[in-house]
């Protein structure tokens, strides 16, 4: 169950997709979430898609990842549908049952809303996928070192975010291998109701925030052996560049948001 | 009569996937009512995937495993009670304590039994008697004891439940020598008291070689041999050639063996091995 | 005769504050203990002797309460030489995965060289000759979730390697190993300390590791007991054995053979040196 969640996980490569410089990729992708919000008609969601299937292609990430990246969003797909689909009652009826009525408005609407939310989702997915975890926090980091001007502990958040992602694989394990020990000891976390179900948590958080807190400990002390005394006057192993491709995905990504712009005036 | 039989047990990890791998290959295997198994094998021989068989926290893949005879995976309260019959301590069991006092934590796995409050007492403190905890160490916080006794908390927890076969996964791991000497002692009075079938997993045959009735060698998989300490032993060089750590008594004894004294190739403790040269010793100065 | 680690009448106690009054558990009562370079030193005791807290003096982790730590002639108590000390004398921990930073092998070990600030060309050539020396450099783009016990293992050491320390200290690297993980960490450590000469503290529960090492100190009670050779330390089988320590299977055999009357030499830690010297016996006796 746990393992199922493909959010956040990286799928190594070296398409060109891959050899991005992160913070390039990561405000491209931003841009192409403004994109997909200033499109105004499915025509400019469609646009959105093909620029969208176009990256995912020369990832070469596989295309059931595109698809698995949307299971954990299903329900907020289904949500935003049924608001639509029953909410909006201008435009001509569709269908009509007691108070429930579908219109074209609401079915043009709800089908607008589902692809946005889609190639949303797909678009940020495809970042993750094919960007080191620690390329990404570097690129935050680094994008957003003007705010340490005004105090903000830049470095620190980076180096929480880089520390949570390399813990949740351990903790996720961790859980697992508590409610094993759990269930052996007859919790109903398999067996039981939802009720019985809930109740055994309680078993498996305490552990687990026990644990936690003592992997902290164990971690800071090792952290101090390594030398570690905050940002300041830290290096990088790895520089970031950016290259010709980044030029490239740059005049690529404006060319996409300029056809958005246009069909925006064009269709009216 | 046996208590737990596999037949046939197959597993299979992520199968469909390209990461398809096989952690148990027809597996049958019988272990008897009040036996004291050692069960050895190294990283990724199968051993933690099959005692997750024996309690159903893992379901076969095919083949079949009984406990008392029964085949349990059909009904769900038959899979609830089998937890209860065969008992499973993981490795680091401290990790699992949660409860505000030690007793509380000891009392949960009686508690979901659904026993009534004198029983559930009762075996409380009749586990922490096995195991050697105090009275007054039972209404302390779980994490106010030391490692050690944390350890044994966690173990009684299991025992509580009273199960017919109690099995435990490196049971001493990241322990002292005497933390480590304290457990096995615990369990084999526990075993002599309770005539139950104990089965511990370990990495080391010095530990295993002295109490085991018979040990269960897995390698990669599958049974490598399922025998009396000496005849087990008695195959060292093979256990040696899949990984294994033969005890240092009988890698001496092998040496001596090599340079043309027969003594035997089962030898596999250090009193043992005292004997046995002290006879031969005490023969030639006849 | 300058000395490396150099712990003089060192005091140390744990105060607890949740308590009222606080209480104050002494844990290093007067320790000297002093390290030359390139020496090879194991720390024997059981759990709650002292030992971690001792070497956590040596790394300014923890500051004395009196007594003075010097290492490579800095004290540690000068909040000036905290990097010097940290980058001289490396520590690896018990648990392989509460040590490691980074999601990537490679980023992990060049974690401690951007602490310091070191050139980027720079870290990347040391990352990689730290990764060839521990035999993890075709791993060094894997997650380390992923590895083995042993590799984590040794990248905490490569991540302490990198830096290139004149010392290791290690608290128990190998407790949480399976036999095979052990022996890639002993190798490991081993072939630091002969071919670069790195002075190595290792902490362990276990004989035949401490038996590799040069010098034995055995700590209990938060004092100094013994101090001398593995020959020297196993010898007392008695006193370990009542420290509730243990000796290697070789050197307990040759001394139940010894007091049993048999003239066997008592400083046996090797099973070559066991196996001829009970062939010596019985070839005697024949």
């Amino acid at each position: 169950m746990l393992k199922d969640i493909t959010l956040g996980q990286f799928f190594p490569g070296d398409s060109p997709v891959h050899k991005l410089d992160p913070r390039i990729k990561l405000v491209l992708t931003v841009e192409f979430i403004v994109m997909l919000f200033a499109a105004k008609s499915m025509w400019g969601i469609g646009v959105g898609a093909l620029f969208c299937l176009i990256s995912f292609a020369m990832s070469k990430v596989p295309a059931t990842l595109m698809v698995k990246s949307l299971k954990p969003i299903i329900p907020l797909i289904l949500i935003t549908s049924v608001l639509n689909l029953f909410f909006i009652k201008t435009g001509d009826t569709l269908w009509k049952w007691k108070i429930l009525r579908i219109t074209t408005e609401g079915r043009d609407t709800a089908l607008f809303m589902v692809a946005r939310i889609i190639l949303l989702i797909i678009g940020s997915s495809l970042l993750t996928y094919t960007t080191s975890p620690i390329d990404l926090t570097d690129a935050i980091e680094h994008l957003l070192s003007p705010l340490k001007k005004i105090k903000v502990p830049v470095h620190e958040l980076a180096m929480m975010m880089t520390i949570a992602l390399r813990f949740i694989p351990t903790l996720i394990e961790e859980t697992d291998k508590i409610m094993n020990a759990q269930k052996a000891r007859g919790s109903e976390l398999d067996t039981g109701s939802f009720k019985d179900k809930v109740r055994g948590m309680i078993p498996i958080f305490i552990p687990l925030f026990v644990s936690s807190f003592r992997r902290a400990e164990e971690l800071a002390t090792a952290m101090e052996c390594r030398c570690y005394h905050g940002g300041e006057g830290r290096t990088r192993m790895k520089q970031l560049h950016t290259s010709y491709l980044d030029v490239i995905a740059m005049i690529y990504t404006t060319i996409f948001f300029a056809a958005i712009i246009t069909l925006n005036i064009v269709i009216k | 009569m046996a208590i737990i039989e596999t037949k046939e047990l197959t597993y299979v990890y992520g199968e469909n996937t390209p990461f398809r791998k096989v952690a148990l290959d027809k597996v049958s295997i019988e272990i008897n009512e009040g036996e004291m198994i050692g069960l050895i094998g190294h990283t990724g021989s199968g051993k933690s995937t099959l005692i997750q068989h024996f309690n159903g926290l893992m379901k076969p893949t095919s083949g079949k495993v009984l406990v008392d005879g029964e085949d349990f995976f059909a009904d769900k309260k038959k899979l609830r009670e089998v937890r209860f019959k065969v008992g499973l301590v993981f490795q680091y069991p401290e990790y699992q304590l949660f409860e505000e006092t030690v007793a509380k934590d000891i009392a949960y796995g009686p508690k979901n039994m659904g026993l009534d409050e004198a029983e559930i007492n009762r075996r409380v403190h009749d586990a922490a008697e096995l195991v050697g905890l105090t009275a007054e160490q039972l209404q302390k916080s779980p994490f106010e004891l030391s490692g050690g006794q944390k350890r044994r908390a966690a173990i009684a927890g299991v025992m509580a439940m009273e199960p017919k076969a109690l099995i435990l996964d490196e049971p001493a791991s990241g322990l002292d020598p005497q933390g480590r000497d304290r457990i096995f002692d615990m369990l084999k009075r526990y075993h002599t008291e309770k005539k139950n079938t104990v089965i511990v997993v370990s990495h080391s045959m010095e530990d295993i070689a002295k109490f085991a009735d018979r040990i269960l060698v897995m390698n990669e998989g599958s049974v490598f041999c399922f025998d009396t300490p000496p005849k087990v032993f008695g195959r060292s060089r093979e256990l040696e050639q899949i990984g294994l750590a033969v005890p240092q008594v009988t890698r001496v004894i092998g040496r001596l063996n090599d340079m043309g004294f027969d003594l035997g190739s089962d030898v596999y403790t250090i009193g043992y091995a005292e004997k046995l040269i002290r006879a031969r010793l005490g023969e030639k100065v006849q | 005769m300058e000395f490396f680690l150099d712990a003089e009448n060192v005091r140390f106690s744990y105060v607890n504050e949740a308590e009222e009054p606080p209480v104050r558990t002494e844990v290093l009562k007067d320790v000297t203990l002093r390290v030359k370079k390139g020496e090879f030193t194991a720390v024997l005791g059981h759990n709650g002797s002292g030992k971690s807290t001792l070497a956590k003096c040596f790394n300014a982790i923890n500051l004395p309460d009196s007594g003075t730590v010097t290492v490579a002639g800095l004290r540690t108590d000068d909040e000036n030489n905290l990097l010097p000390i940290r980058k001289s004398a490396g520590m690896v921990f018990q648990n392989p995965d509460n040590q490691i930073v980074a999601t990537i092998v490679e980023e992990d070990v060049a974690f401690a060289l951007e602490n310091l600030g070191v050139e980027p060309s720079e870290i990347r050539r040391r990352v990689d000759e730290a990764l060839k020396t521990v035999g993890m450099y075709k791993y060094r783009m894997h997650a380390p979730h992923k590895l083995s016990g042993g590799q984590k293992q040794r990248v905490a050491i490569a991540g302490i390697l990198a830096m290139n320390p004149d010392c290791i200290l290690l608290d128990e690297p190998t407790a949480m190993l399976d036999p095979r993980g052990r022996k890639e960490v002993m190798d490991t450590i081993k072939r630091l300390n002969r071919e670069q000469g790195v002075t190595i503290v290792l902490i362990t529960h276990y004989m035949e590791e401490a038996a590799q090492a040069d010098r034995i100190v055995v700590i209990d009670g938060g004092e100094l007991l013994l101090d001398g050779t593995p020959r020297k330390i196993f010898s007392q089988v008695e006193t370990m054995k009542n420290l509730g320590l243990d000796v290697p299977q070789v050197t307990e055999l040759a001394w139940r053979l010894r007091k049993a009357g048999y003239d066997i030499p008592e400083d046996i830690i090797t099973e070559e040196e066991c196996a001829e010297a009970i062939a010596a016996l019985l070839k005697k006796g024949g």
